[in-house]
C-alpha cells in the first residue's frame, strides 16, 4: 500500500487534506480503506457538507473557526485535576456546543449529535463565559470571603513594604524599591555589620550583598497572608475537586463529542477539498465490475502542469477486461495512467470524493504497485529488478483478497527478450486469476493474451506536427511541444498498433540529428 | 536604557549557568511597571527549580502583578500563590506538565517555564503577540543560546554576562564578538544572489577554505565558531550576511572581583552607551 501511495502521488492530496482538531487529525494519520456500507454513509455525509458549504458558506465558516479551537483532551475522567485541565474541558465544550448549534439539524440527526451538557458548561463558567478559566469566587462564598480578606492584606503589605524601603532609603541611602538585594563594597557595608535592618552575604571577595529584613509589622502581615492563603487553597481544592467529579460524571458525552467534532472535522474537510478540487462522489460497482472512468485528473500532474502552463489531458477509459494492457509512446502517459486510475481508487477506498466527473469502479481488499519501487526511495539492497520481483510476489502472494495491481513498466531495467518472455508470463498467470484486476503499462506490443483488453496512448501526432511544429528552444520549450502534439486519450487497441514515437520525442528533446537518421535507417531496414 | 523594551520582545541570554538572568530579569519587569507597562514574560525550557540544578545556588524567584500575561507550566500554577485565569494551553508538554498561559489576578510569586524548542517558542510568542495582545514580552533565555532570538521576528536581545577576574579577558573577547555579530547586515537569501551561502557551522577550517573578497551568507550569528581574532580576520576581507537578524540592545556586565575600569579597559571597541554594570550594584 505504500509503494501505491508512493506511485500515485497520493500525499499530495493528503498535503492538501487538514482537519482541525487533535481527534481529526488523528484519524487522518490513520485513514485506512472503508467498507461499502462505510463509504456509501460517507459520500452522503460529504454531499451534505458540500451543501452547506455551498449554501451557507459563513456558517461554514463558523464551524471551521470553532473547530479550529478544539484544545487536545486527555483521557477521561481526568488523572489530574486543575485549572488547566479543567480550563481544557471548558474550552472543549464552549466550542463544541457553538459547532453543533452552527450544524443544520438534518445533519446532526443524520451524525446522531445531541447535545446535553449545558448544565455542566454553565458550572465551569461561573468565573466568567467564553473559553478561559479560573477558579472563581462565585463558586463558594468561603473563597470570595478569603479573597476580600486577602486583597485587603495585600494592601496592607504594600503599603508596609513601601514605609519600610523608604525608611531604610532615608535611614541608609539604600534605594530597594526595584531591587530585592543591593550589592556594596565590602568598606562602605562595614559600618553595617550587625545592623539588624539587613541580611547581609558575601558577594565576592570586595563585595557584600544586602538584603532588608522586613520588619515586625511585615512579617505578621505576611504570616496572615500564608494562613489566608492556605485556607484560598484548600477551598480551591474543594471547588476543583467538585468540578472534576462533574466532569467526570459527563464523561461519556464528552468522549462521545470528541469522536463527533472528529467526523465533523473530517466531513467538513473532505467537502473542502472537494469543492476546491471540483471532486465528485464516485460509485462503487460490484465485485468484479470494470473500471470507468470520465475526465479523470490526476491532480498533482494537473497542477504542475497548469503552473507551468501546459495543457493537461483528463483521462477516460472503460476497462472493461480484468487484464488491461496499455502501451504506448515514450512520454505518452501510460505511467500516467496508471497513477490516474490508482489515485481515484485510493480517494474513493479511503472515503474521499474523486477528481473526475465520473468514477465507477469495484472496492477492492489490496491494492498492489510493481514497477520501479527503487525510485520511489525503498532500497534495501536489492536492485531495482530485485525490487520489482520483490514487489511483484507480495502481490502475487495474496492469493484470497481481491487485489488491484498496478505494473508499471515491468522488468524494464533487464534484457528485452527475457523481459518480454517474463511480462508474457505474468500476462497470462493475471489472467488465470480470478481475483486479481490489473493494469499493465508496457512498450511490447506483441503480448499474447486472448483474455486481456490491450489499450493504447495515442501517442505523437505526426501530422499536426509535421503542419505547425515549430523549433522547441530550451528544455522547458521541448516539454511544451511535446505536450502540445503528445495525444494523451487512451483507446482500444483492437489491431495491437505499435507506436513508433520514440524518435520523434528523441528528436523534439534535441537529440543528434545523425544518430537519429542512423537510427531511423535501422528501423527502415528491420 | 530599560525602556528599550517597551513594545518589543526581548531574550535575556546568559553567558553561562548563573549568569544572573533571571535577577535581571525581575529588576527589568519592576522598571517597565513602574513606567506604567504590563509586560508578558516566559522562560526557555525547564528551569523551574527552586535551586540551580548545577551549582545547588538559591534561583530568585518572579513576582507577578495583575493583569500581567505569564506563560508557565501545568505545576507552576498549581504551585503558584495567586490567583490567576487560564487563558491557553499549548500543544507542548515539559515534564512540568502543560505549557499554558495565565493571566494574574493577583499579586504573587511563579516560578516560569516554556518550550524548549525555537519553533514551539515561536508559535507561543505569535500567540501572545496577536490572540492576546501582548506588547511587551520578556524571556528568560538559555545560557548561550541565541538561536532561539533568531526564531522570532523582530525579537531583540539583552545579553547578561558574569565577568570573573581569572576569566576576564575571554569575557571581554566573548562580549566584543557578540557585539561585532550583531552588526552584521542582516536580510533573506535571494535566489538570485551571487553571495555564497555557508550551511552548518562556519568553523576555523571552513572559513580559512572560503574565498577572499566574497560575500558569504550564513544562517546566523549561532553559526559562528570562531574566536574575536578570528573573525576580525575572516570578516576584514569578506562581506558577511546573515540570513536571520540579530539585534543586541545592551549587555549587562556582573563584575566578580573585578572593577569597572579594569573591566572596560578590555573593552576598547565595545560602545559603553550598550553596557549596563550589575543594577543592583550601588557604590
Amino acid at each position: 500500500m505504500k509503494d501505491f501511495i508512493a506511485f500515485t502521488n497520493f500525499d499530495w492530496l493528503l498535503e492538501r487534506f487538514r482537519p482541525l482538531t487533535p481527534s481529526g487529525r488523528l484519524a487522518k494519520e490513520h485513514l485506512s480503506p472503508l467498507s461499502k456500507n462505510e463509504l456509501e454513509t460517507e459520500f452522503a455525509l460529504i454531499a451534505d457538507f458540500i451543501a452547506l458549504a455551498k449554501n451557507s458558506p459563513v456558517r461554514a465558516d463558523k464551524i471551521e473557526f470553532h473547530l479550529n479551537r478544539i484544545p487536545h483532551l486527555d483521557a477521561l475522567p481526568l488523572a489530574q485535576a486543575d485549572s488547566v485541565e479543567i480550563f481544557a474541558v471548558k474550552k472543549f465544550l464552549s466550542n463544541a456546543r457553538d459547532i453543533f448549534a452552527l450544524l443544520p439539524p438534518a445533519l446532526s440527526k443524520k451524525l446522531a449529535i445531541k447535545w446535553s451538557c449545558s448544565e455542566l458548561l454553565k458550572e465551569l463558567s461561573l468565573g466568567g463565559e467564553g473559553e478561559t478559566f479560573h477558579v472563581s469566587s462565585s463558586y463558594s462564598p468561603a473563597l470570595k470571603k478569603n479573597r476580600e480578606a486577602m486583597s485587603s492584606l495585600a494592601a496592607e503589605i504594600v503599603s508596609c513594604r513601601k514605609k519600610r524601603l523608604e525608611q531604610l532609603k532615608k535611614t541608609y541611602g539604600l534605594d530597594f524599591a526595584k531591587r530585592d538585594f543591593i550589592v556594596l563594597e565590602e568598606n562602605a557595608a562595614q559600618k553595617l555589620f550587625g545592623n539588624p535592618d539587613f541580611f547581609i552575604e558575601p558577594y565576592d571577595s570586595s563585595h557584600l550583598t544586602l538584603k532588608p529584613v522586613p520588619g515586625a509589622e511585615y512579617l505578621a502581615l505576611s504570616s496572615k497572608r500564608d494562613a489566608l492563603l492556605r485556607t484560598e487553597k484548600e477551598e480551591e481544592a474543594k471547588i476543583i475537586t467538585a468540578l472534576a467529579k462533574k466532569i467526570a460524571a459527563h464523561s461519556g458525552d464528552i468522549n462521545v463529542y470528541v469522536e463527533k467534532l472528529g467526523r465533523v472535522d473530517l466531513l467538513l474537510a473532505k467537502a473542502r477539498l472537494a469543492l476546491k478540487f471540483g471532486m465528485k462522489r464516485p460509485q462503487i460497482c460490484p465485485s468484479g465490475g470494470a473500471i470507468a472512468v470520465k475526465k479523470g485528473r490526476l491532480l498533482p500532474l494537473e497542477q504542475r502542469l497548469q503552473a507551468e502552463k501546459l495543457d493537461y489531458v483528463p483521462l477516460d477509459c472503460e476497462l472493461g477486461k480484468r487484464v488491461c494492457i496499455i502501451t504506448g509512446s515514450n512520454m505518452g502517459g501510460k505511467t500516467v495512467a496508471l497513477q490516474t486510475v490508482g489515485f481515484l481508487q485510493l480517494c474513493m477506498q479511503l472515503g474521499f470524493y474523486v477528481p473526475a466527473e465520473k468514477y465507477r469502479a469495484p472496492l477492492f481488499d489490496a491494492l498492489h504497485f510493481v514497477g520501479d519501487t527503487a525510485s520511489l526511495g525503498k532500497v534495501e539492497g536489492l536492485s531495482s529488478f530485485g525490487l520489482e520481483l520483490y514487489s511483484f510476489m507480495q502481490a502475487w502472494k495474496d492469493k484470497e483478497r481481491h487485489a488491484l495491481v498496478l505494473l508499471d513498466e515491468f522488468a524494464r531495467t533487464t534484457n528485452s527478450d527475457e523481459a518480454g518472455a517474463l511480462l508474457s508470463a505474468v500476462v497470462q498467470a493475471f489472467c488465470a486469476r480470478k481475483n486479481i484486476y490489473s493494469l499493465i503499462s508496457t512498450h511490447f506490443s506483441g503480448l499474447e493474451a486472448p483474455e486481456a483488453g490491450f489499450y493504447r496512448m495515442k501517442g505523437f501526432d505526426n501530422a499536426a506536427f509535421e503542419k505547425r511544429g515549430a523549433p522547441a528552444g530550451d528544455l522547458r520549450g521541448q516539454l511544451r511541444q511535446i505536450n502540445k502534439f503528445m495525444r494523451y486519450e487512451l483507446e482500444e487497441n483492437c489491431g495491437r498498433r505499435a507506436n513508433c514515437d520514440a524518435l520523434n520525442v528523441a528528436r523534439m528533446l534535441g537529440f543528434d540529428e545523425n544518430i537519429a537518421e542512423t537510427a531511423r535507417k535501422f528501423m527502415e531496414d528491420k | 536604557m530599560l525602556r528599550e523594551l517597551e513594545n518589543k520582545t526581548t531574550f535575556i541570554v546568559g553567558s553561562e549557568k548563573n549568569a544572573g538572568k533571571t535577577v535581571f530579569l525581575n529588576y527589568a519587569l519592576n522598571t517597565l511597571r513602574e513606567a506604567g507597562v504590563s509586560p508578558a514574560f516566559l522562560s526557555t525550557g525547564v528551569d523551574g527549580e527552586r535551586e540551580d540544578a548545577v551549582f545547588g545556588n538559591a534561583k530568585p524567584r518572579i513576582l507577578a502583578k495583575p493583569g500581567e500575561l505569564v506563560v508557565t507550566s501545568q505545576s507552576a500554577l498549581n504551585a503558584c500563590d495567586a490567583d490567576f485565569e487560564i487563558l491557553q494551553v499549548f500543544p507542548s508538554r515539559t515534564v512540568l506538565g502543560k505549557t499554558a498561559l495565565a493571566k494574574m489576578r493577583g499579586e504573587g510569586h511563579i516560578e516560569i517555564t516554556g518550550p524548549e524548542s525555537n519553533s514551539r517558542m515561536a508559535q507561543i510568542i505569535d500567540s501572545l503577540r496577536c490572540d492576546f495582545g501582548a506588547r511587551t514580552i520578556l524571556v528568560d533565555g538559555a545560557a548561550g543560546r541565541f538561536t532561539q532570538v533568531s526564531g522570532v521576528d523582530g525579537a531583540q536581545f539583552v545579553y547578561v554576562l558574569r565577568v570573573e577576574k581569572y576569566r576576564v579577558a575571554s569575557a571581554a573577547q566573548s562580549l566584543q564578538l557578540i557585539y561585532e555579530l550583531s552588526k552584521v547586515p542582516a536580510g533573506p537569501h535571494a535566489e538570485n544572489s551571487a553571495a555564497l551561502r555557508v550551511d552548518g557551522a562556519l568553523t576555523e577550517q571552513k572559513a580559512a577554505a572560503l574565498p577572499a573578497d566574497a560575500e558569504i551568507m550564513l544562517e546566523d550569528c549561532t553559526k559562528v565558531f570562531l574566536s574575536l581574532a578570528q573573525w576580525r580576520q575572516f570578516a576584514a576581507k569578506r562581506r558577511v550576511r546573515f540570513e536571520k537578524k540579530f539585534s543586541l540592545i545592551f549587555a549587562v556586565a556582573n563584575l566578580y572581583d573585578i572593577t569597572r575600569e579594569e573591566f572596560l579597559k578590555l573593552l576598547k571597541d565595545f560602545p559603553r552607551e550598550k553596557l549596563v554594570f550589575n543594577p543592583y550594584c550601588d557604590k
